[in-house]
């Protein structure tokens, strides 16, 4: 082994077991060096990677306790590590683990959960770009509405569930009576989609949407032009109230500026 | 409010000449912070430093690179609000200096984004590696002391040095194991990264106290071995006990108080070096604001008496 070799094998055998999982003791052989001492490192690297997803995810962990959430998160962590330094972009595969992940498999809103809280985490690192002037689209000429392409704040995301799942991150948001609430919350209420985004620099919000709402903003996710998603939102709420639910959505920052 | 002094001196690219290296480290001196005292700023503690009618009483913040590299984000924004009041210290955890596999390139982006954003008046990194292939492991993971190894992480300083335009100083890791392969002592390792690199010397005293008991380490030899004007900052933190009844070791927590060992062995590095730039290093198990505030005002307490001796 040439000896600009040796420092990369050497790595590799130490990173090779640091993930592992299995009981204190286990250390490289080939590298001769302590079990008890090599554990120490093995377990920070555990603990701490855990500890990432656990500060994403705190409803998600609430709903299932403690205990069931650190066998959850270790596992997707022995899995799924983090492949850069800065882990404001780790765990944003978390909630595709926990959807397929089988001893959660009873409870089938805890991803869309997860997806709420990822949601949350990416519009906080996000770009604190301008949204949708409201004062620019009345500028516009009526004609050129129709074909304008508006697209979703880079902060904002929507997630749809089959659940209640907005109701039920919502009634989690701190320890007590978690259970009870959870017990209050009819599981067979039907689909809601939640508007995640950041209508302040310092701010993340997220909001509950009405049918039409989430018909209008799905439809613009999906790169329909104004003019398409407004009917999209009319189909799902015939009333739908244009010009007063564009305000709310310009407030929530829901919206992207656009190139006339 | 009054802005505490900061100097801003440290971002000329000074490395890359012939002076001697403590003639260089001189030059990147922070004023008016060698005998002050910082804390970590914490995320509970944010809305503390963006009060604008009491701001509380420190000289100087210093933050973990990393959780400020989204650009725009949320704690970007608020770090970037922070340092219009405070001089703030970069302080990164996940470059892998000692990576033989080069550096992250976006990682080493970003963190130039952040210099550029906050103008800090240190920037620092660790003698470790934490990545390797396409992972990221999170802990500061210990190297043999090798040439080979030397050439590596100098070659890893160099392009960081290049790449902020500016000298970074390198901490001392808490050491829990030592490799076969090592032929050079720690002390000597980060002497020899001085003089080939121009980089200065981040010396945590707890993580030093730590591969003193865990690896029989002699501080006082250590604290002799080193060069003196490139100690640029000095780390406080606390620790714990870990290992085996049989077999006990100390584990680097930064979740406790500095211990009684630890400031005295501060006392000691101070009547060597005289006081350095000295930082109050707890970030989990984060308490109050104002416990973080009592262990700095003890660390400045002991410069004070340096200074006065």
């Amino acid at each position: 082994m040439t000896p600009s070799r040796m420092l990369l094998q050497t790595q590799r055998s130490f990173a090779a077991r640091l993930l592992e999982g299995k009981a204190k003791g286990t250390s490289p052989d080939e590298l001769c060096v302590d079990a008890l001492r090599f554990g120490v490192h093995a377990h920070n690297t555990r603990v701490s990677l855990r500890k990432a997803v656990e500060n994403v995810y705190p409803v998600t962990r609430r709903l299932v306790g403690a205990d069931f959430f650190t066998t959850m998160a270790d596992q997707f962590v022995a899995h799924h590590p983090p492949s850069h330094g800065w882990l404001s972009a780790y765990g944003t595969d978390f909630a595709d683990f926990v959807a397929q992940y089988r001893p959660a498999a009873d409870l089938g809103y805890l991803a869309d959960v997860a997806r709420i809280e990822w949601a949350r985490a990416r519009a906080a690192k996000a770009p604190d770009a301008p949204g949708l002037d409201l004062t620019a689209l009345a500028r516009m000429d009526p004609s050129a509405l129709e074909g304008l392409p508006l697209s979703l704040h880079v902060a904002a995301s929507l997630v749809y569930s089959p659940f209640p799942a907005f109701d039920i991150w919502r009634a989690h948001q701190h320890n007590s009576g978690d259970d009870e609430q959870l017990a209050q919350i009819d599981l067979a209420i039907g689909p809601q989609t939640t508007l995640v985004s950041r209508p302040a620099a310092l701010e993340v919000g997220v909001a509950l949407l009405g049918p039409g709402d989430a018909a209008f903003l799905s439809a613009l996710a999906e790169h329909s032009r104004f003019g398409a998603a407004y009917q999209a939102a009319v189909l799902e709420e015939a009333d739908y109230d244009l010009a007063s639910r564009l305000g709310d959505l310009v407030c929530m920052r829901a919206l992207a500026t656009f190139i006339a | 409010m009054n802005r505490p002094i900061v100097g801003t001196i440290g971002m000329e690219s000074s490395h890359r000449n012939t002076s001697p290296v403590h003639e260089r480290l001189r030059g990147q001196t922070v004023m008016g912070l060698e005998n002050s005292v910082g804390i970590g700023l914490r995320t509970s503690h944010c809305e503390r430093f963006l009060d604008q009618n009491t701001p509380p009483p420190v000289i100087w913040l210093e933050v973990l690179a990393e959780n400020y590299f989204d650009r725009g984000g949320i704690r970007h924004k608020m770090l970037c609000m922070i340092a219009e009041r405070y001089p703030i210290s970069v302080h990164g955890v996940a470059l892998s200096l000692g990576s033989p596999e080069g550096l992250d390139s976006e990682h080493l982006d970003r963190l130039a984004s952040l210099v550029a954003d906050v103008s800090p008046c240190l920037v620092s990194e660790h003698l470790a590696w934490s990545r390797s292939g396409d992972v990221y492991y999170n802990e500061l993971l210990p190297l043999p002391l090798t040439d080979e190894t030397l050439d590596v992480v100098c070659a890893n300083i160099d392009r960081t040095q290049d790449r902020l335009g500016r000298t970074i100083l390198v901490e001392n890791p808490s050491g829990y194991l030592e490799f076969e392969q090592s032929t050079m002592s720690e002390a000597m390792f980060l002497t020899r990264l001085t003089e080939r690199t121009g980089c200065g010397l981040l010396l945590d005293l707890n993580n030093l106290f730590i591969s003193g008991f865990n690896l029989g380490i002699d501080t006082a030899e250590w604290l002799a071995a080193v060069p003196a004007d490139a100690i640029g900052e000095i780390h406080l933190a606390g620790h714990e006990h870990g290992g085996t009844a049989d077999h006990p070791l100390l584990i680097d927590t930064h979740g406790a108080a500095v211990t009684d060992e630890v400031w005295a062995l501060y006392a000691t590095a101070l009547n060597r070096f005289g006081p350095r730039p000295t930082m109050i290093e707890w970030d989990s198990d984060v308490p109050s604001l104002e416990v973080l505030l009592k262990e700095a005002a003890r660390a400045q307490r002991i410069i004070d008496q340096v200074l006065a001796a």
